[in-house]
């Protein structure tokens, strides 16, 4: 009898107490999905009369990383440049790592660096649809590239909240 | 197969590091185990990668990492085999009610601190892709887990599986390890059928029929196996290709039913005869290539995906403490009440307590699951194998603290005496 009572009160409290946390979880929202593997493709519309992307790889593969709202985006291209940043809301806003100076030489070697990036994502209308601007260095100039990239991959499962 | 050369070399360069970093692990006096998980971390973007990319890139180069981990599967499933055999329910005989309401209750709490964490980090480790109810259960599944193996180990080591804390313990990882996995087995069933490859009634039908099957029709098959066996006093070739058969045929139900290929593994372990004899005769044939070279290439595998990179920041960190301090109170703390509620003197439970919190390989296992069907995230995936380190490192040296020399020695010599009389 004493284990009986033993186990109702230290395994059946906790268990009505896990209901209630998954209840009250359903309230919460996390950032949108936007890890995967994505099309980029710069200077979508040809009549575009932004920087010419250079070296970069056409269209690119974007692959990015995501853990909650931090994100780490990996290009293609010939050195696989690496930005980090975050998601607010509808939108991503990454910058490359330590490029207090690095990517520049980088790019005076090797050609166009992506710097930065800056995209929105429309998620009712489209969803599978990145759409925003690469900052491209080329030497010592800065240009911005329209970019589009498209999902891959996985398509958000949208089971959150 | 031009990729055999390179894969040649990847398995020689892990089972080297395995086996330097567990040599060195064990004269810490941690089991080898413990050292050649590490090892997998280290040879991934953690240590590896960081130092030097290109030796990474050329040894491991994403390309190849197929045909390495195609091989650290067949020697999980075979593990996973190897672990379900280990389960007898002889271990349970005398001291079931300690061992179900102490494994239970040892569940239960970090299960629940777990859902508990998750309100916390869903909104900052996870994303809309992702169902809260998913996620939760989960983390409160993954902060559970018990390595019954690595228990096992550690209790053989010194010499502490006879006495009254092993046999507890043991009893208790059993009961803890059959527990998990079905919750496991629950999660992952419940995540797959939302992304829709099986509806939800036919797996849980599917499964349920499966279980049954093996339970009641493959079991007894193998008993005649097992009288076959005891006749000749020997596992014959062929008595060994039906059983890795059963094994592999297993696993294919099971993952496509839905749930994972190692839950059929670990079921035909559980149905396994478990003569002495017979079981022993099995381990010798397969314990070896699977400890000594199978084994490795999950944990460099692991670690290959493990990222410590990721925590970067202070609150990437600030969440990393969080979770193991919950996963050591939640099981360490869970384990010891309960043990000592069920009679224990406070020093025992505390004992049994702190080798429930070995998590070990087995966690490693659910959060790779966790991380193939993306309920987490790699940051999370990260935290968590630091967590799973950090718990199966401390095991050894807080129970030379709290159980010393004398106190196993009393514990073993009481046991010796109860037998005799």
């Amino acid at each position: 009898m004493r284990v009986v009572l033993l186990y109702l009160g230290l395994v059946g409290l906790p268990v009505l107490g896990i209901v209630g946390l998954l209840q009250v979880g359903q309230t919460l929202s996390a950032p949108i999905s936007l890890a995967g593997t994505w099309n980029a493709q710069l200077n979508p519309e040809s009549e575009s009369t932004a920087a010419d992307p250079g070296l970069l790889p056409q269209p690119m593969v974007l692959t990015i990383t995501q853990s909650g709202p931090d994100v780490v985006l990996v290009f293609d291209d010939n050195q696989r440049t690496t930005l980090v940043g975050k998601i607010e809301g509808a939108t991503i806003d990454a910058t490359a790592l330590g490029h207090d100076g690095t990517t520049a030489t980088y790019a005076a070697d090797f050609g166009s660096t992506p710097r930065s990036f800056r995209a929105s994502i429309d998620c009712r209308a489209e969803p599978r649809r990145l759409v925003g601007v690469l900052v491209v260095d080329r030497g010592r100039l800065h240009a911005e590239v329209p970019i589009v990239a498209v999902r891959r991959d996985k398509v958000p499962k949208g089971g959150g909240s | 197969m031009s990729n055999l050369p390179l894969l040649l070399v990847q398995i020689a360069v892990i089972l080297f590091a395995a086996r330097i970093v567990g040599w060195l692990f064990r004269r810490l006096g941690q089991p080898q185990v413990m050292g050649e998980m590490v090892a997998g971390i280290l040879l991934g973007p953690s240590l590896l990668g960081w130092l030097s990319p290109d030796i990474s890139a050329a040894l491991f180069p994403p390309a190849s990492l197929g045909f390495l981990n195609s091989l650290s599967q067949i020697g999980l499933l075979l593990f996973m085999f190897l672990v379900g055999t280990k389960l007898n329910t002889e271990i349970l005989r005398g001291r079931k009610h300690t061992a179900i309401v102490t494994s239970h209750v040892s569940i239960i709490v970090p299960f629940f601190l777990g859902t508990l964490l998750a309100l916390y980090l869903y909104p900052r480790l996870s994303d809309n892709s992702v169902a809260f109810t998913h996620f939760a259960l989960f983390v409160g599944t993954a902060m559970s887990i018990t390595a019954f193996p690595v228990l096992a180990r550690i209790l053989t080591e010194r010499n502490l599986l006879h006495g009254r804390i092993g046999a507890v313990s043991i009893a208790c990882a059993a009961v803890d390890d059959v527990t998990a996995w079905c919750i496991l087995a629950g999660v992952v069933l419940l995540v797959r059928s939302s992304s829709g490859t099986l509806p939800l009634w036919l797996t849980v039908i599917g499964t349920a029929i499966y279980v049954g099957l093996m339970w009641f029709g493959v079991q007894r098959a193998l008993r005649r196996l097992e009288a076959s066996f005891l006749k000749r006093n020997s596992l014959t070739q062929e008595m060994m290709s039906i059983i890795l058969l059963l094994v592999l045929v297993s696993g294919w139900v099971t993952e496509r039913l839905g749930i994972h290929a190692l839950f059929g593994a670990f079921l035909m372990g559980v149905v396994m005869p478990k003569d002495q004899g017979f079981v022993r005769a099995l381990k010798e044939k397969l314990e070896g290539l699977v400890v000594v070279l199978l084994l490795p290439l999950y944990f460099a595998f692991t670690g290959l995906r493990t990222s410590i990179g990721l925590l970067s920041g202070a609150d990437m960190w600030f969440y990393c403490s969080l979770i193991i301090v919950v996963a050591i109170v939640g099981k360490f703390g869970g384990a010891t009440v309960s043990a000592r509620l069920s009679g224990m003197p406070w020093r025992e439970a505390g004992a049994v307590g702190i080798l429930m919190n070995t998590r070990g390989l087995m966690e490693l296992v659910v959060l790779n699951i966790g991380l193939d069907i993306g309920v987490i995230s790699p940051a999370l995936f990260a935290m968590m194998v630091v967590m799973a380190l950090v718990t199966t490192f401390m095991t050894t040296p807080l129970l030379d603290l709290v159980y010393a020399a004398p106190e196993r020695r009393h514990d073993l010599a009481e046991v010796e005496t109860v037998r005799a009389a």
